[in-house]
């Protein structure tokens, strides 16, 4: 369903095409522009607003990384209705307040359909106090690795390695959803942000750029030793985390019970 | 510090209801595909 976002954009202004390839053909040289260049227009505002359809999904699935955001729906939006007006008033020769009253049209039309993009960045988490944005930077930071990671993990073709380093990157979300709901659980899980993940992201990167160039057994069966390692490790961090998240748990219950015994 | 950073951006955010949608279909049909055919004629 994806492949059709933004489809109708794309097929509205074809009759300008067909209008500028009449007019070469019957050598109508003001037709063969007008019509052509607003036909531009119109498919550079598709194309960015279909590019901007599927960044927005790509950004649904992020957690906590803020990637850099380029309202490119809104500015397929707006081009949309420019083109509209251009055309409106170069192509067919409307009077300048009618080109504007169409423009105005297009644009109402392309926001019911699509939606324009709020402005401003949204923020992700209620940044109160300076601990706290460090936490969501230090996450942001490490979603990013995963997302190299997962990017790696896309272009080896081994089928195990693959799986391997796809369930890597799925045992790091689990980790970061932890520490996302118990900020204190960073300082404990320092090495696995700044250490481990690190390492196995760069290796990763490096497997996926040489193994094609070199076909080598011995690098091979490294890399899966060494993934085989980081999966028994993360998978020690969540249990560690899980296992201090029960204990303060108990330490807190503890603490209640002797608050409630001495009302 | 906040007890936890669960994002709030949890739900995509909201698309236009059908109603609106088609009403925008048929606002881009009289302006983009409307002045597209004047122009093929013209």
């Amino acid at each position: 369903m994806s492949r059709l976002k933004g489809a109708l954009l794309f097929l509205l202004p074809l009759p300008l095409l067909f209008g500028a390839l009449i007019g070469l053909g019957t050598g109508r040289l003001d037709a063969f522009l007008g019509d052509g260049a607003g036909f531009v227009l119109f498919m550079a505002a598709a194309s960015l607003t279909r590019r901007g359809i599927l960044s927005v999904q790509a950004q649904q699935t992020l957690r906590f990384a803020r990637l850099e955001r380029i309202p490119l729906k809104t500015i397929g939006g707006l081009l949309t209705g420019f083109a509209t007006g251009l055309t409106a008033f170069i192509a067919v020769g409307h009077g300048f307040a009618l080109s504007l009253a169409f423009a105005a049209v297009a644009l109402l039309g392309f926001h019911l359909v699509y939606g324009l993009e709020p402005l401003g960045r949204p923020r992700p988490f209620d940044l109160s106090d300076e601990r706290a944005r460090k936490v969501a930077d230090a996450l942001a930071e490490a979603e990013r690795k995963l997302i190299e990671l997962e990017r790696a993990a896309t272009t080896i073709a081994n089928p195990e390695l693959k799986l391997r380093l796809q369930r890597i990157g799925r045992q790091g979300r689990v980790i970061l959803n932890q520490i996302a709901d118990r900020p204190t659980d960073l300082f404990r899980a320092r090495k696995f942000l700044n250490v481990y993940l690190e390492g196995v992201q760069q290796v990763a990167d490096g497997y996926a750029r040489t193994h094609r160039l070199a076909d080598s057994r011995e690098l091979e069966q490294n890399f899966r030793t060494v993934l085989a390692t980081v999966e028994e490790v993360f998978d020690e961090q969540h249990r560690r985390l899980l296992k201090t998240d029960l204990m303060d748990l108990d330490v807190q219950i503890e603490v209640l019970k002797k608050q409630l015994t001495q009302l | 510090m906040p007890d936890d950073l669960t994002p709030h951006r949890q739900t995509p955010p909201a698309r236009p209801s059908l109603g609106a949608r088609i009403l925008g279909v048929v606002l881009l049909l009289s302006s983009v595909w409307l002045v597209s055919c004047q122009a093929l004629l013209w």
